[in-house]
């Protein structure tokens, strides 16, 4: 998942200054090798005041930087006094000018002489064994000093450094979906002399992660949850959808919901939405073409009390014999979803369809209710809207999610249902209107209400799309192709799903899931439990039988 | 099914619920749509008669027929033509729907302007405003039950029609209007799909709970070319058609029916579809390619396979060898030491037996010595 960035990346400016010392960026001398500087490992290891990789008189240990100042002393300078001063004077230039008074006074020691003061001074490594002038006439001013310089660990390999806290890391860690910021700068480099005088402060990692003020507090309205790249999700009301969905519907988003006029039931995901949002005291607009918008508040759903919220029965077929099981993906998720009920049982609620929504979440909400059968065009209906989202309050990083909820927007009853590029403009500044404002719009309209060429453009302008569909009622070869086709009340798609602040898709292991009530109550969503049957005209792959990637009508497909 | 559409007009709906709503389409490739609303309308006529429905009467709002038509239809069916008036009321928009008759009478070109049915009828001036189509509907309504309050069922000659004079978001608003009021039982209309686009008739069907379609049985291939074979096969048309019917259920199923339907002199006659012709449910469900079934070619085909060391069957007794002396072999004529099997259609396997260790049936088809 993570790739290695092969080129060098441009300088970063210093971000923080630790101590008295900023950062300080070198150009790599040679071209990149492509091999990732990973300090980290050695930082872990030694950390603070811990000991230079070798010791003066260890001048062996490392062979290769011996070698080379033995027999060309004056690249080992150059690179020193490069690191020493800090990148001012190139490696080149003092190696040349090592090499000329090398060569004119044949006693260069003076020069290195220098250099090791400074160098000492700035890794305050101790005079010993004896002062710097000494060592230099006692080694003859040649390369030796350089060579113990190197094998200190100084130089091009910068690995061996065991102070400092480099900061480098990987490039390219773009699969990385955890956001927010990065304490450091993030400056990887194929090989490059990445030289940090930092001071040593206690850290026990290379980086640190600044989250940012929203996402360090959790958000404190049960109805939200955070979810990856920043974005915050709020509950679709049915608890398998937002499994589906990854978390729910995120906030901002446009939630559009193609209805089959053969079937009601997006009439259930409306309720379920609804009623969530009461639940969480977040403001709620409801608009439909009814007359009297507020009879269908009463239509809503209150959540299961916990003792009614017993685990879901797992109904296993008697084992008659040898059955292949090419169903065997319903018996995994099962598992899991024991676990997380108790946690989620404030993000997300069943609701028991039988029992209506009690009194006592109406009052003191903020529920306005819309027919939109009252003018002529949506403008004041869109007025309303930002009237209202605008008043939600506010406070510091408190952000309640407001939730609209339009049912059947395209409804022949409407004036505006000729008017398709009013409906459009409409629905698309309702989308910037709910992206500004932290909300999350639910709209349901039948796309054989409107000519396919309007209906593929709403289905474009949705963040997240999702189609009912009917099934036909005691048929019996779908009776042989589903199992579980008699308490399916109808199939449920999910063609798009929102990605905020990303560009990774999200691609479901299945979209195509059936509508089950259980005892009649709360709305299931399954997974397709398909029998094999002979599916050589179909277009997808195989896949053993129990979800199927491909959506249902061609249409439809995205 | 026709019967189970009547009933379900019949039994209304619940309380709180919306209407049942009935649209019966018919196109030009069999245009017998107008005999199934005079039949759904007689059959109502007389549940209601016998008081056997949950509404009181029925209010029809006549738009391509004249009222006159539907007296007489009533008088066919055997119901006093005085008497129905208590049950069965009707609102005139065929005479003068624009209000054009009536402003002839005002200058004085024509008498009257009545319809002749004897029938009370309302007479409708101005079709464009369904507001007051809609009042005076419940006005009829009112007058049919005693105190104002019983339920009545509504039927709209032809919505096609209404159509004409209105745009569809005023005549779908109408029909909601119709179907979530309170004292609607159930209400039907008639609408020919040719005379729409497609958008509109799905917003019809969007607004009803039933929708039954009356299709040719066997579609003319030439289309309107005069042949002497497609002439009769549109006569046939003319008179006999499948009807197919959609309806919407409580739980969110779509049930369908198919019938037979024939007009003939006495009426109407619904039959059962002689051969089922069903939407293939896969067509709701993802494809999957994973076949454990057989199907039956496939399955001759592996009864054809020829199995090499199967027995075939030549009619000749095989003396097989299993390489122990039994007490048969030993009144047998030889004891090889070879074992020969000979496949019918096949050249020869000769197999040496290994050892006389081996247990008998390792390498035969025991039942060879069934020889069937």
């Amino acid at each position: 998942m993570v790739s290695v960035d092969k080129s060098p990346a441009p300088t970063a400016p210093p971000i923080q200054p630790l101590g008295q010392q900023t950062y300080v960026v070198v150009q790599p001398p040679a071209p990149p090798t492509g091999i990732p500087i990973q300090p980290g490992h050695q930082v872990q290891s030694s950390v603070l005041a811990g000991p230079w990789s070798t010791g003066l008189c260890d001048c062996f240990s490392d062979v290769s930087n011996c070698c080379i100042t033995c027999w060309c002393p004056c690249i080992t300078f150059g690179q020193i006094a490069e690191i020493v001063d800090r990148g001012s004077t190139s490696c080149g230039a003092s190696g040349a000018l090592y090499a000329l008074i090398a060569y004119i006074t044949g006693c260069a020691c003076i020069y290195s002489c220098f250099y090791r003061s400074r160098m000492r001074r700035q890794y305050m490594l101790p005079e010993d064994p004896c002062p710097d002038c000494l060592v230099e006439l006692g080694r003859g001013g040649d390369g030796d000093w350089v060579g113990t310089a190197m094998t200190m660990g100084l130089g091009a390999g910068e690995e061996k450094w065991g102070k400092g806290v480099p900061l480098t890391r990987r490039v390219g860690e773009a699969g990385d979906e955890e956001g927010g910021r990065w304490g450091a700068p993030a400056t990887g480099k194929g090989s490059s002399s990445v030289t940090y005088m930092a001071a040593t402060k206690p850290r026990t990692t290379s980086f640190s992660r600044n989250f940012s003020a929203v996402s360090s507090t959790a958000p404190h309205a049960p109805g939200l949850k955070h979810g990856p790249n920043g974005t915050l999700f709020l509950s679709s009301g049915i608890p398998d959808l937002d499994k589906i969905l990854g978390g729910g519907f995120a906030l901002g988003s446009l939630v559009m919901v193609m209805e089959d006029p053969e079937a009601p039931h997006h009439m259930l995901l409306l309720r379920n939405f609804m009623s969530q949002g009461l639940i969480h005291h977040q403001p709620l607009i409801y608009a439909s073409s009814a007359k009297d918008p507020r009879g269908f508040l009463g239509t809503l759903p209150s959540p299961m009390v916990s003792k009614d919220d017993k685990s879901r029965v797992h109904e296993t077929e008697q084992e008659k014999g040898l059955r292949i099981a090419w169903q065997y993906k319903k018996y995994f998720g099962e598992h899991n979803s024991e676990s997380q009920r108790d946690g989620k049982s404030e993000y997300c609620s069943n609701f028991d369809l039988r029992k209506p929504l009690e009194r006592h979440f109406f009052s003191g909400q903020r529920i306005d209710c819309v027919s939109l059968t009252e003018s002529t065009d949506l403008a004041t209906f869109q007025e309303h809207c930002s009237s209202f989202l605008s008043q939600t309050p506010r406070d510091n990083g408190n952000i309640a999610g407001g939730r609209i909820a339009i049912q059947s927007l395209c409804s022949p009853q409407c004036e505006f249902s000729n008017k398709e590029w009013e409906m459009l403009s409409f629905i698309r500044s309702l989308k910037s209107l709910v992206r500004s404002s932290n909300a999350v719009s639910v709209i349901t309209f039948a796309p054989s209400l409107v000519s396919t060429a309007f209906s593929k453009r709403l289905q474009h302008l949705a963040d997240t799309l999702v189609s009912v569909k009917a099934i036909p009622d005691e048929d019996k070869e779908l009776a042989k192709l589903l199992t579980g086709y008699q308490d399916m009340v109808g199939l449920l798609s999910v063609h798009k799903v929102a990605r905020i602040n990303t560009q990774v898709p999200a691609i479901l292991e299945a979209t195509t899931f059936s509508m089950k009530l259980q005892k009649r109550r709360s709305l299931i969503l399954e997974c397709l439990n398909q029998a094999p049957v002979d599916g050589s005209s179909g277009a997808s792959y195989a896949s053993s039988g129990s979800c199927s990637g491909s959506s249902k009508t061609g249409a439809l497909d995205f | 099914m026709a019967e189970w559409i009547c009933r379900t007009l019949r039994d209304g709906g619940l309380e709180g619920e919306h209407a049942p709503a009935l649209t019966i389409n018919d196109t030009i490739g069999c245009p017998l749509g107008s005999f199934v609303f005079d039949h759904i309308l007689s059959q109502l006529s007389s549940f209601i008669f016998c008081q056997k429905s949950q509404s009181n009467g029925i209010v029809l709002v006549a738009l391509s027929r004249s009222p006159l038509y539907y007296e007489q239809l009533l008088k066919s069916k055997g119901f006093d033509v005085v008497t129905s008036s208590t049950w069965f009321k009707i609102l005139d928009c065929y005479t003068d729907p624009l209000g054009w008759r009536s402003k002839l009478v005002e200058s004085g070109s024509i008498r009257s302007l009545s319809s002749g049915s004897s029938l009370t009828v309302n007479i409708c001036k101005n079709v464009k405003d369904l507001d007051e189509l809609f009042s005076s509907i419940l006005e009829l309504g009112k007058e049919l039950s005693g105190d104002g309050k019983g339920r009545f069922t509504v039927a709209i000659d032809s919505v096609s029609s209404l159509l004409r004079h209105t745009s569809v978001p005023s005549v779908a608003a109408l029909l909601s209007n119709l179907r979530s009021h309170d004292q609607v039982s159930s209400l039907f209309w008639l609408l020919h799909l040719d005379m729409h686009e497609t958008r509109v008739t799905a917003a019809l069907e969007y607004m009803s709970s039933m929708k039954a379609t009356i299709e040719p049985i066997v579609q003319s291939v030439d289309g309107p070319r005069g042949n002497s074979e497609n002439l009769s096969l549109m006569e046939q048309n003319l008179r006999r058609g499948k009807f197919c019917v959609r309806v919407k259920r409580r739980n969110g199923r779509v049930r369908m029916m198919f019938e037979e339907l024939s007009v003939e002199k006495s009426g109407i006659k619904f039959t059962p579809l002689s051969s089922e012709d069903e939407m293939t449910a896969q067509s709701l469900v993802p494809k999957v390619q994973f076949n454990l079934q057989l199907s039956e070619k496939e399955r001759n085909d592996r009864a054809n396979v020829v199995l090499p060391f199967e027995h075939q069957g030549n009619g000749k007794t095989i003396q097989i060898y299993d390489g122990r002396k039994s007490l048969n072999d030993d009144k047998a004529e030889m004891q090889h030491t070879s074992v020969q099997k000979v496949d019918s259609n096949r050249g020869e396997i000769i197999y040496f037996r290994d050892s006389d260790d081996e247990m008998p049936d390792s390498d035969e088809d025991p039942d060879d010595d069934l020889d069937i």
